[in-house]
């Protein structure tokens, strides 16, 4: 077995794991919290015996561990029991939002990417000069300003005041969705042949995904720059300037690759908190996501709806941190290969 | 004769911090012919380290530098066209480092690292190429399995293993002049001299000329053909290796002698007493005069 394969399957096991314990812990805390859920779904003026009855076919009744077991008997089903909000089985509304919000997400971790590590390399290249000064200025004003903040400013300046981007949903008023591949409208457009649709979703995209990535692109750039500037001081450098390695080269490969390591780590960390975070920018951009659900569903004590989000938000985070682990050590040799010594 | 291929005229060195000026070398002399093996003596901070420093041309791009005088080096005027230089470090100006481990990039393959040093000055080598030239040159220094080393990390291979291939990189591309910083001292000490052994075996083989910077002088007596001995920013002395070891003139170089055999923790005596000894002028032994036509 590949080295990367035992890594795989080892940290598959503890993510399984992670997922049962995360599960226990929210499936126990979304029933000590006080409200009726009953009551809640049904109104103020529904009638004691409606509420009674509802409590009795969702098992509120019985005692907290066997309602665990009666959902641990569906969860093995593939079933996560049905909303009392939407009225529909959990996992159809998660399939309904997680696209919404994945392909977001996943806009904005590219920016991240894109804009984040290049900015940080520049800085460290010039570090203590202008740019990057300008560079710092820029991340930490990234930074310190949160994605609704951002969301509402670029919202304000690029599709108010300048309306060059819509102002809020995933596509413009009669453009119709396209037909449902992956969930996500950029790549069903694109595998459907509709390229119109396709630059409307995009279009669509860029100001939510600039907001909620901001943060996450100043946090990169500082990390890549501290990284840099550390590897910079290394033997290894001094020896690549003294064999006439090019500076440009230095720079992109030679001293970015050990850079990148502590710096994959974060940003991991950072992608995948994005999940969570995006329900504000979800909010003001009117996207109609997987985190825009979990509050709704949290603030209406909706049980099997706020299990089966955070479990999914859950398995997310897990899936992320396993990409990057396995990242992380195609690029570090010492793990890759430590792996392989601890098999043999 | 050729003109020397390190040729260093009273050279002044200082950095400027803030308004503080801090002058590390004060007026140094010193050349090392083709195929030439000199070494540079001192104790740490004596100001031996930036002097490679500057024949590699890595100080002059610097903020705060500060320097006076001549360093030419492969006939480039390394302190007023330091980017003449910069084309031609790692082909016909190439440096040995103290520790092979921490040189080497661990995040590359030494057949990775080796390509770019073939590379060097901007020249075009193809894969396969640099894979044959990789190979030919570590079998020249005598590691067992070449295509096996090109394709590890340096944490895979022994300290040892990677001076070899350090070695090999420093003199792939027939350099006329070599660097060697405290080669090795991060070895133990039996390593460290297979591996002078090997240096020495291969320079002369190669023909490059080396500055060998070092605080040891058993070491230097090895290895070099003059030695120059430098201590605070100054050179005391200056002679072939029999003279300066037969004959020391010069307080401090008697004072490293005596040092010499405590390999460890012996350090230095702070010579107080000696002071004025170091206003007097370098001493000179008899056939080691700069020659005359490089005097200006």
């Amino acid at each position: 077995m590949g080295p990367i394969l035992r890594l795989l399957t080892h940290r598959l096991a503890i993510s399984l794991l992670v997922l049962v314990g995360v599960s226990m812990l929210i499936f126990f805390v979304a029933r000590v919290v006080p409200g009726d859920p009953a009551r809640i779904a049904l109104g103020p003026n529904a009638s004691q015996e409606m509420v009674d009855a509802l409590r009795e076919a969702r098992h509120l009744n019985d005692p907290i561990i066997v309602q665990y077991g009666w959902f641990l008997r569906d969860l093995v089903q593939g079933d996560l029991g049905t909303s009392l909000y939407t009225r529909r089985p959990v996992t159809q509304d998660i399939a309904a939002y997680l696209p919404a919000t994945l392909e977001l997400v996943f806009v904005a971790g590219a920016l991240m990417i894109l804009i984040g590590l290049p900015l940080g390399r520049v800085a460290a290249r010039y570090s203590g000069h202008y740019p990057d000064h300008l560079a710092r200025l820029l991340s930490v004003l990234a930074v310190c300003t949160p994605a609704f903040v951002w969301g509402v400013i670029l919202q304000l300046l690029l599709a108010y005041i300048w309306p060059v981007f819509p102002l809020e949903g995933r596509l413009s008023t009669g453009v119709v969705a396209p037909d449902r591949i992956t969930g996500f409208y950029t790549l069903d457009a694109l595998m459907t042949g509709q390229l119109g649709t396709f630059f409307d979703a995009l279009y669509h995209l860029i100001l939510p995904a600039t907001a909620l990535a901001l943060s996450g692109i100043g946090q990169t750039a500082r990390l890549t720059r501290s990284s840099m500037i550390e590897t910079y001081r290394r033997p290894y450098i001094d020896m690549a300037r003294a064999y006439g390695f090019s500076e440009r080269k230095i720079a992109r490969r030679y001293a970015f690759r050990p850079a990148l390591i502590p710096t994959l780590t974060i940003l991991g960390l950072d992608f995948a908190a994005m999940l969570a975070n995006a329900f504000l920018v979800e909010r003001v951009f009117v996207w109609p996501g997987l985190s825009r659900y979990g509050v709704e569903v949290i603030l209406r004590k909706d049980l099997d709806a706020i299990v089966g989000t955070v479990m999914v938000i859950a398995a997310m985070f897990l899936i992320t941190n396993l990409v990057v682990d396995v990242i992380v050590s195609i690029i570090n040799p010492r793990i890759r290969l430590s792996e392989r010594r601890a098999k043999s | 004769m050729s003109d020397p291929v390190l040729n260093i005229r009273d050279l002044k060195l200082a950095f400027r911090k803030g308004r503080q000026v801090t002058e590390v070398l004060h007026g140094i002399s010193l050349h090392v012919n083709a195929g030439e093996k000199v070494a540079l003596v001192g104790e740490s901070g004596s100001g031996k380290s930036v002097t490679a420093q500057l024949a590699l041309g890595r100080l002059q791009q610097e903020r705060g530098t500060l320097i006076e005088g001549l360093v030419q080096v492969a006939g480039i005027d390394a302190t007023r066209d330091p980017r003449a230089l910069a084309r031609v470090r790692g082909h016909r100006v190439t440096m040995i480092f103290q520790d092979p481990t921490s040189a080497l990039n661990p995040v590359f393959r030494i057949g990775e690292i080796f390509a770019q040093v073939l590379r060097a000055g901007g020249r075009h080598v193809s894969d396969a190429e640099a894979r044959a030239t990789a190979e030919a040159a570590l079998a020249e220094v005598h590691i067992p399995d070449p295509a096996r080393a090109l394709a590890s990390y340096p944490f895979q291979l022994s300290g040892g293993m990677n001076q070899r291939v350090m070695i090999a990189m420093a003199l792939v591309n027939e350099p006329e002049l070599l660097l060697a910083d405290e080669p090795g001292t991060a070895l133990d000490v039996t390593v460290q001299a297979q591996t002078l052994k090997l240096m020495d075996e291969m320079v002369t083989k190669k023909q490059a000329a080396v500055l060998f910077i070092s605080h040891n002088l058993s070491v230097v007596r090895e290895f070099a053909d003059r030695v120059y001995v430098i201590y605070r920013g100054k050179l005391v002395e200056h002679g072939r290796v029999d003279q300066l070891f037969g004959n020391p003139r010069h307080p401090y170089t008697r004072a490293l002698l005596a040092a010499a055999p405590k390999l460890v923790g012996g350090g230095l005596p702070d010579l107080p007493e000696h002071e004025p000894a170091f206003r007097d002028p370098l001493i000179v032994h008899e056939g080691c005069g700069e020659p005359e036509e490089l005097r200006t």
